[in-house]
């Protein structure tokens, strides 16, 4: 399911102790100690999984930046895989 | 000059190029996003919040205290393991000894390299456009910084921020190696010339973070006190100007306060202390206390 797949990727990249139960949609990537360097790194890992979805779409760098909501992120991923 | 056009068309076309392999039906703006930082000359700073500061009195000079960049990115020059950006830059104190006021406006790309737990290479480049007003200088410089990116579950961070004892505190570790070229071009009784400096930095930094919320919601730990500390030392190895500049370094030691601290906003006040220069930037040799508020958002 895309949107755990996702909510797992993003906490693997912040780096933070924690479940997908505990991460709110509603966070923005900088509360949760994401940096422009982690949203690069970020990209890099939906863009493997996009890939890994027979999508031929991909993530940039530049999509992600630490404003960003964790409902905007899965849904740029959903809308790429769909 | 015609060699220094041709290699951004070179470096332009071929950025572009490897973005073309990406899905080209997602319509997307040509710019995208909006930073405010202090500068965004190494990855290091890009996590730095921009500083501003200034004094009108009613009488006597005014005084000002900016170190602030903008940036925006690229969209069709970036990929998933690449960020294009267009950044202007403003360095401008004149409280100090030698003061400083110098702007630039240039490109910014920066390429993390793919992987997993293991140390990954980040480069961060610019070419950019330098006025320092202090000198009376044009320059187009070129910067190319090697640095180190690990997001480990075990063993030190780099250039990610670490969490110890439960979130109580936060570090940060980035160090890098760079490369700058600084080609002057003649401006009044300025010469010509250019500089070649290698140049390696260390800096870390430990934050004491507020008590952890009882909230459920994952986020990261809030910082209050941090200490910084940063050691810069440089060489000009080539230098075709008549400026004399050899060796040079900057030893920067702060410690900021943060009163709001959303994750995504943050104003803090800021107390540093400097010593050293930093010359693409227009920072004379010296040494002075800073306090400064500190915005990021």
């Amino acid at each position: 399911m895309a949107e755990n797949d996702v909510k797992q990727i993003i906490i693997n990249v912040s780096g933070l102790p924690g479940s997908i139960n505990d991460l709110d949609d509603t966070s923005c990537l900088s509360t949760l100690g994401f940096t422009g360097t982690m949203c690069l790194d970020l990209a890099e890992q939906l863009d493997a999984y996009v890939k890994t979805q027979q999508s031929e779409a991909s993530v940039d760098g530049n999509e992600l930046s630490p404003s960003m909501t964790v409902q905007q992120v899965i849904d740029l991923i959903k809308k790429k895989v769909s | 000059m015609k060699k220094w056009i041709l290699f951004l068309f070179c470096t332009t076309f071929a950025f572009n190029a490897k973005c073309q392999q990406k899905d080209s039906t997602d319509n997307q703006p040509f710019f995208r996003g909006f930073q405010l930082r202090q500068s965004f000359q190494t990855a290091d700073f890009q996590q730095c919040p921009a500083q501003v500061q200034f004094t009108l009195p009613g009488n006597g000079k005014d005084s000002w205290l900016i170190n602030a960049g903008i940036s925006t990115g690229i969209a069709p020059l970036s990929s998933s393991d690449i960020t294009s950006k267009v950044v202007a830059e403003y360095h401008r104190n004149t409280i100090l000894d030698a003061p400083q006021n110098n702007y630039q406006i240039g490109y910014n790309m920066q390429y993390l390299q793919e992987g997993d737990d293991n140390l990954r290479l980040l480069l961060t480049s610019n070419v950019k456009y330098i006025r320092d007003v202090i000198d009376s200088t044009h320059s187009l410089a070129i910067t190319l910084n090697l640095a180190g990116y690990r997001n480990g579950k075990h063993g030190l961070d780099w250039d990610h921020p670490g969490y110890l004892s439960d979130g109580k505190y936060t570090y940060q570790f980035s160090p890098y190696l760079e490369a700058q070229y600084q080609q002057f071009f003649v401006s009044g009784k300025q010469h010509a010339g250019s500089i070649v400096r290698p140049l390696a930095d260390l800096s870390a930094s430990i934050a004491i973070n507020k008590p952890k919320l009882k909230s459920k919601k994952l986020t990261a730990p809030t910082k209050l006190i941090e200490l910084t500390v940063d050691y810069t030392n440089r060489y000009a190895i080539v230098n075709t100007t008549d400026n004399g500049e050899k060796f040079t370094k900057l030893f920067k030691a702060g410690l900021n306060y943060y009163f709001i601290n959303t994750g995504s906003k943050s104003i803090s006040f800021g107390a540093s202390y400097n010593q050293g220069s930093d010359p693409l930037n227009g920072l004379k040799d010296q040494k002075f206390w800073q306090f400064s508020l500190q915005v990021q958002i």
